[in-house]
């Protein structure tokens, strides 16, 4: 079960455009922390594993943790990952909302 | 007597020889010159047939172009709108319920935006949003659909948390705390 769910754009790019510059992210933290029941297998490394295939090409996981069991017999788990920014989330399962132009 | 006519009539064809002989290179030096020419020629047109192709291509394109650039024009916000004061047109700046399409539907599905702060330099609008009456479901949707919606707007930072009197794993429906900061490409 996840608790938190924390995505920071990084690694700004500076485009020039008309009167300014415009900063896109070159790369994105996503940070998940949640829990998992114990005894219930490692829950959170499949998960982990589900969840990189659908990432974008280049993106990595950066820190893979699993705390002491709590008193309520839970262990926190926290992963990190870099994600590449590849425009869309359909890789995540959505749907596609429209057709983008294609010159 | 008969010698000097001897040597006149052979100079006098001497002279005729010389002529066509110069006569002959020059139909030489203009026929080659023709060809050169003739091959520039069919070069040139093949060369033109080639950019009036592409010209028709662009034509064919052109409703698709001017679709694009208007939709990209539309992403980008105009935080001054023009309006007409005793008819001459005056640009003044938007009030606080006046925003881009995007983050009024943000707004319409029940997250509440505020206006954040631009950095100096930066042709861009921000916007801090926050919604605690949202599924995970529903949220993430939203949020992919109105990145959708304008090319030139993303996420700087977006933080889901599941509320502190939500026990975990309840099965429950449970409404998602969020807190996003949003980006949209703007006019100085």
């Amino acid at each position: 079960m996840l608790d938190t769910i924390s995505i920071e754009a990084e690694q700004f790019e500076h485009l020039p455009v008309l009167g300014g510059t415009y900063r896109v992210p070159r790369d994105y933290r996503v940070v998940l922390q949640g829990l998992e029941r114990s005894g219930q297998g490692d829950g959170s490394q499949a998960f982990s594993d589900a969840l990189q295939k659908r990432f974008p090409t280049g993106s990595e996981l950066i820190r893979s943790e699993r705390l002491e069991q709590r008193s309520d017999g839970t262990v926190p788990f926290l992963l990190q990952y870099s994600v590449k920014p590849s425009g869309n989330y359909y890789g995540l399962g959505l749907k596609k909302i429209a057709e983008p132009d294609n010159l | 007597m008969v010698h000097r006519q001897i040597a006149f009539l052979a100079g006098i064809a001497f002279l005729v020889f010389g002529f066509i002989s110069l006569e002959v290179f020059c139909v030489r030096q203009v026929t080659n010159g023709s060809q050169l020419l003739l091959q520039q020629n069919l070069m040139q047109r093949q060369e033109n047939e080639r950019m009036r192709a592409e010209i028709e291509g662009l034509k064919a394109l052109r409703s698709h172009i001017t679709a694009m650039f208007a939709r990209l024009n539309d992403a980008v916000f105009n935080p001054r709108i023009t309006e007409q004061t005793s008819g001459r047109p005056r640009l003044r700046p938007l009030n606080g319920f006046e925003r881009p399409s995007a983050i009024q539907a943000f707004a319409d599905a029940g997250v509440v935006v505020q206006p954040g702060r631009s950095t100096l330099g930066e042709s861009s609008a921000i916007f801090e949003a926050g919604s605690s009456r949202l599924e995970f479901q529903r949220l993430i949707a939203l949020l992919a659909e109105q990145e959708n919606s304008n090319a030139f707007l993303y996420l700087d930072r977006l933080l889901l948390s599941r509320p502190a009197a939500i026990p975990p794993f309840s099965e429950l429906p449970t409404y998602i705390d969020a807190r996003f900061s949003i980006r949209i490409l703007a006019t100085r």
